[in-house]
């Protein structure tokens, strides 16, 4: 892994998530999206580094410390371990994945910050749901240039 | 072992005191304030087309325009209250008569960042205690009280939306009557607050607007909040209002603030 890339990366998609993606109309999740991609294109030990250290980018931009970062590293553990028993290749897959992995990070990190917080709010569902569902859209497409940054060898849909 | 340290990790931070943590969310801010910003700038330009209009002005400068009106309305009743009280104690001497907000400073200050979802409506703001700011006092944009400072840095500050779910603000419900009611407004996220605990005898109305409570030492006149947006009998005690509160002003697309410091020190 080549880690000063990975940290260039995460800086800028952290910058730019923040101030500019979340104030747009279409907002997808570009650090759930970048979690997934390395969870999927990593060794697990790279994963569950990568899944934590995304996790605390989204919390220094996010509602409470500590929240985001538990629910990256937990479901991106995750992730690397299920993606030893079924790879996750095809643009479809992976669609599918990122779908779900926003859905669950969002569940979990609501949970936490109510916990954190003291508070109790609704989780408002078809936010949610809308940025799972272009987070989903566009994430396979930014698979190529996030491998081609972090030069590791994307394998395409084809060979599986 | 390495996802078990990790984890540990995670689990530090999120049980650490927020004003710890909060530190390093503002150091954060700080040292990429300007791309930050720069970002920030860019992100209404590329989500929004507007079509030029002519013989109008836009709806922010007539929100603005309108907000301020409803404040001068609102100080004119109060001083209509000082006035009633003074004639009734014409005999008394040097009695308050200073005017609203004389006095006061107002800090402008950018936006650094915007945190505005269900969970959490915050801002992050270039001005911290440095130049004078304190925690609890109140920000304003476009005219209209917007929160409160809920955490400083030297440099930085984070103001914490009345539609925070954390927030918890006195304020005055402005009745068509002409009567004011205190209550609490309380935010719940996604740019809207909530009143309860207004009895239903009072008759509440859609539109009827909100204003800040005086708050000694930060506040010494009412300013607008918002507006209700809906009132209906709470589900819990239908002797009682639920009451649902739109800001006045558009939180996701303030660029500047001021913040409202009553009693500056002298330099």
């Amino acid at each position: 892994m080549r880690w000063f890339r990975f940290a260039a990366i995460t800086l800028v998609i952290t910058i730019l998530q923040s101030a500019f993606i979340n104030s747009m109309p279409v907002n997808p999740n570009l650090l759930v999206i970048l979690m997934v991609f390395f969870a999927v294109y990593s060794d697990n030990k790279d994963a569950i580094i990568t899944s934590f250290a995304l996790g605390l980018a989204a919390d220094l931009i996010g509602p409470a410390m500590g929240t985001l970062t538990l629910s990256f590293g937990l479901i991106g553990s995750l992730l690397a371990y299920l993606n030893r028993i079924v790879a996750i290749r095809k643009m479809t897959y992976q669609a599918a994945v990122i779908f779900i992995v926003a859905i669950a990070i969002a569940f979990l990190a609501h949970l936490l910050v109510m916990l954190k917080s003291q508070i109790t709010t609704e989780i408002n569902y078809t936010s949610v749901i809308a940025v799972a569902v272009y987070s989903s859209i566009i994430g396979p497409f930014l698979f190529l240039p996030t491998a081609w940054w972090m030069n590791l060898k994307h394998q395409s849909s084809n060979e599986h | 072992m390495l996802f078990t340290w990790l984890l540990l990790g995670g689990l530090i931070l999120l049980f650490s005191p927020e004003n710890v943590t909060g530190k390093l969310q503002l150091g954060f801010a700080r040292v990429f304030s300007w791309p930050l910003t720069v970002s920030r700038s860019i992100a209404p330009l590329a989500a929004t087309n507007p079509e030029p209009l002519k013989n109008s002005v836009s709806r922010e400068e007539y929100d603005r325009l309108q907000t301020h009106l409803d404040n001068v309305m609102e100080q004119l009743y109060q001083e209509r209250q000082n006035v009633e009280l003074l004639s009734n104690l014409r005999k008394v001497k040097g009695l308050n008569n200073r005017f609203a907000l004389e006095g006061a400073s107002l800090v402008p200050a950018g936006v650094i960042n915007a945190n505005i979802n269900n969970l959490t409506n915050e801002l992050i703001i270039n001005r911290g205690s440095n130049d004078g700011l304190e925690i609890g006092q109140f920000a304003m944009a476009n005219n209209s009280i917007i929160g409160k400072i809920s955490d400083l840095s030297e440099r930085t500050a984070r103001v914490k939306l009345v539609t925070d779910p954390a927030s918890s603000i006195p304020v005055l419900i402005s009745l068509n009557s002409g009567e004011h009611i205190e209550a609490i407004l309380k935010g719940k996220g996604n740019n809207i607050a909530n009143i309860n605990l207004v009895p239903i005898k009072n008759k509440v109305e859609i539109t009827n607007k909100i204003y800040a409570a005086k708050n000694p030492g930060f506040l010494d006149v009412p300013i607008k909040i918002g507006e209700i947006k809906q009132c209906q009998r709470s589900d819990e005690n239908p002797l009682l209002w639920d009451i649902t509160v739109t800001p006045t002003c558009n939180f996701e697309n303030i660029r500047d603030i001021a913040i409202v410091i009553m009693n500056p020190k002298q330099q």
